[in-house]
């Protein structure tokens, strides 16, 4: 690896920030592209753009969403409609609606730099609050999951700053990390990914502890 | 006058208007193909009011014929228009190939143009002008040309809609595209008959776009016509069969410049995924697939011949394994009953005779060169031919992104980065796809723990990241370039 030897926690900033988002990601390098303006790289954070695919939740007939018992994929899915704005389109973000939305830049993590996500403050002092946390070597773009908690209709416009990334070292550097067999849900998502929550391992624990419970749960 | 023709084209208007106020609610936010929701609005208003105002003594409308040019508009306006317009083309567009096949028209015929999308249930694609129906339906009622005024053309593109998110199949649509490029708009002969020829000239003059970009001139069309038709001293008059396989294999050609191998994986993707059985038969209107593949591999061995890639296409015959177990030679899909052959083929029955088709084959084998220079110097002279040197430049680097699940948008480092172009971008995710997946698959622990789980899971996964990121990589190199123009 060319990068310089991490520090635990370190803060990425400034010409460290800048040397590894120039490095290829075979060689460590964080890969954030594609960045339409270079000032989207600033001392420590850098600027992400809301994509163009979007997944709006939906009232169905269908009263509740249960990760435990209804079928992976197709049951998360099943609450969502996906739709799609341009550059130079809006979307509109009702009160108190649900959407999943994503970055436009596709990110890709070496194995020893995690990254925080959070939304700009001007979209949080206008209702919408983002945040969000990536494991070393994740890769895809990232799914935003938008709720507007104002009490006015908000326009969202593809292309616009939403949210701003701070990578952060990891020492020693995550193994097989993100894309190991079984952690990678998410590998390489192009779009606004709904949840895959059901997939996740501990629901056969879980139906155990349920089933020797005698009940559904609910 | 008949009453009920005037109280069917009022119900139908009425309709549309219902219809037209869902789809305004829906696409409010896409102010380009807010020009097409309102030219429609503004043409079913006028068909209404002139119906509405109907008087058959005094009303200028008052005539059969008037009112058989308004009815003629509405089921333009229904049938044409509306579809383009409604939920698809808004809802479930796929951005980046929609982006992308606006960018070829722009290029092609030097005007902009808005790509609806038009997914469907059945496994086909196809390219619809629906610009130049309402622009004809505004020439006929007197309104000023909106759409004409506007400059920007409207074209819908059909594709499957379970595979919306192929970006491989969507090449295919390139093809359909290249049959716009080459194929003159057909005025419909009923339109003749309602308005006359003369009026038809004069319309035609008016809303005739000037395309900068015509691979198939009337008379460049008329000389390969000459030319194949000299191969054929069987005393069949074959025009109307021959211009059909003509169009095929120009459309084909278009794809095959513009897009270069890419091309012909789709093609031998879509027939793979094909159940109809019937994809290696002649027809009236379609050359076998067999012989069109024949026209693919020329291209693409002169295309990729010393290159380094040409062995990452060795699985392309795979495609043509089912080509070539079926019988060798199927007669056309649809066979004339007997004593009921088709007038407008000059008495031309495909039953007849067997042998026609294949002098048909060779006459136009033998003319392959020939109608590949004709293409490629229309494409090159405005620029969208990717020649055998872009695909050998562009794509390596390319293909070494996706490797490493990475989409392919630019080449190039640093301040030196450029947008890669939609051909460069589908030929790497072929090439990726075709060629190098085992290799994918062995270097990501997640696709090769699916592949060991279920033998062609971690596969088809792979296949889908490619086209994925291959649609990711479009969408952003289109927007980058976008962006840098805007700014």
């Amino acid at each position: 690896m060319n990068a310089e030897r991490p520090v635990p926690g370190r803060l990425l900033a400034g010409e460290r920030l800048r040397r590894r988002l120039a490095l290829p990601p075979t060689s460590g390098g964080i890969k954030v592209a594609p960045l339409l303006e270079p000032t989207q790289i600033e001392q420590v954070t850098v600027d992400v753009r809301l994509g163009t695919e979007f997944q709006v939740s939906l009232h169905t007939r269908t009263a509740v969403f249960d990760p435990a018992r209804d079928e992976p994929d197709v049951a998360a899915a099943s609450f969502f409609q996906r739709t799609f704005r341009d550059f130079g389109e809006s979307f509109v973000l009702y009160p108190g609606s649900f959407v999943l939305g994503c970055t436009f830049e596709y990110l890709r993590l070496p194995l020893d730099v995690c990254a925080e996500l959070n939304g700009r403050s001007s979209l949080g002092r206008a209702g919408i609050a983002i945040r969000g946390f990536l494991q070393p070597g994740y890769m895809g773009v990232l799914t935003l999951e938008l709720v507007n908690d104002s009490g006015t209709t908000l326009v969202l416009e593809p292309g616009m700053r939403v949210a701003q990334l701070t990578f952060f070292e990891v020492d020693p550097p995550a193994g097989a990390a993100y894309f190991a067999p079984g952690a990678a849900k998410y590998l390489a998502a192009t779009g606004a990914q709904v949840t895959r929550v059901a997939e996740e391992n501990d629901w056969h624990v879980l139906a155990r502890m349920r089933q020797a419970r005698g009940g559904s749960g609910h | 006058m008949d009453q009920e023709l005037v109280a069917a084209v009022l119900r139908q208007s009425h309709a549309l208007e219902q219809r037209l106020h869902t789809v305004r609610a829906n696409a409010f936010a896409s102010p380009r193909i807010k020009v097409l929701i309102d030219a429609t609005q503004e043409l079913n208003d006028s068909i209404r009011t002139r119906f509405t105002t109907y008087d058959e003594d005094h009303s200028d409308a008052g005539t059969e014929r008037s009112l058989e040019r308004l009815w003629f508009a509405m089921v333009d306006l229904r049938l044409v228009v509306l579809p383009a317009i409604e939920h698809g083309s808004v809802r479930g567009r796929p951005i980046e190939v929609m982006l992308a096949m606006e960018q070829l028209f722009k290029v092609a015929l030097g005007q902009e143009c808005v790509a609806l999308s038009s997914p469907g249930e059945r496994h086909e694609y196809a390219a619809l002008d629906v610009w130049r129906r309402p622009a004809v339906a505004a020439e006929m009622l007197g309104l000023r040309p909106r759409l004409v005024d506007a400059g920007v053309r409207f074209v819908r593109l059909r594709f499957s809609d379970a595979e919306r998110d192929n970006v491989f199949l969507h090449c295919n649509l390139v093809h359909e595209v290249g049959h716009e490029l080459i194929k003159p708009f057909h005025w419909d002969d009923v339109l003749s008959v309602i308005l006359g020829d003369e009026a038809v000239r004069q319309l035609r003059s008016r809303v005739e776009p000037q395309p900068a970009f015509n691979a198939l001139s009337e008379d460049a069309k008329a000389l390969a016509m000459h030319e194949l038709l000299a191969h054929n001293d069987d005393g069949y008059d074959t025009s109307g069969v021959l211009l059909n396989w003509l169009e095929e294999l120009l459309a084909d050609l278009v794809g095959l410049v513009v897009l270069g191998p890419a091309a012909a994986l789709a093609s031998a993707e879509w027939l793979n995924l094909s159940t109809t059985g019937a994809a290696d038969r002649w027809s009236r209107t379609h050359p076998r697939w067999s012989f069109r593949f024949d026209l693919h591999r020329e291209y693409l061995d002169e295309e990729l011949d010393g290159s380094s890639l040409s062995h990452e296409l060795e699985n392309y015959p795979r495609a043509l394994v089912y080509l070539e177990s079926t019988h060798a030679r199927h007669v056309a899909e649809a066979l004339p009953v007997e004593g009921h052959e088709s007038e407008s083929f000059g008495g031309f029955s495909i039953a007849r005779d067997e042998a026609f088709f294949n002098a048909l084959e060779q006459a136009l084998q033998n003319k392959f060169a020939y109608l590949r220079s004709l293409v490629a110097d229309g494409l090159g002279r405005v620029g969208l031919q990717f020649a055998p040197a872009a695909f050998r430049t562009q794509v390596p680097p390319l293909v070494e992104q996706l490797m490493v699940l990475i989409p392919p948008s630019t080449t190039g480092e640093g301040d030196a980065q450029v947008p890669a172009s939609y051909p460069a971008i589908v030929n790497a995710g072929a090439m990726v796809r075709f060629g190098r997946l085992d290799d994918l698959v062995s270097a990501v622990p997640a696709l090769a723990a699916d592949e060991r789980r279920s033998r062609g899971a971690g596969q088809f996964r792979a296949e889908e990241l490619i086209s994925g990121l291959a649609r990711k990589a479009i969408a952003d190199a289109l927007m980058f370039e976008r962006w840098r123009r805007a700014r």
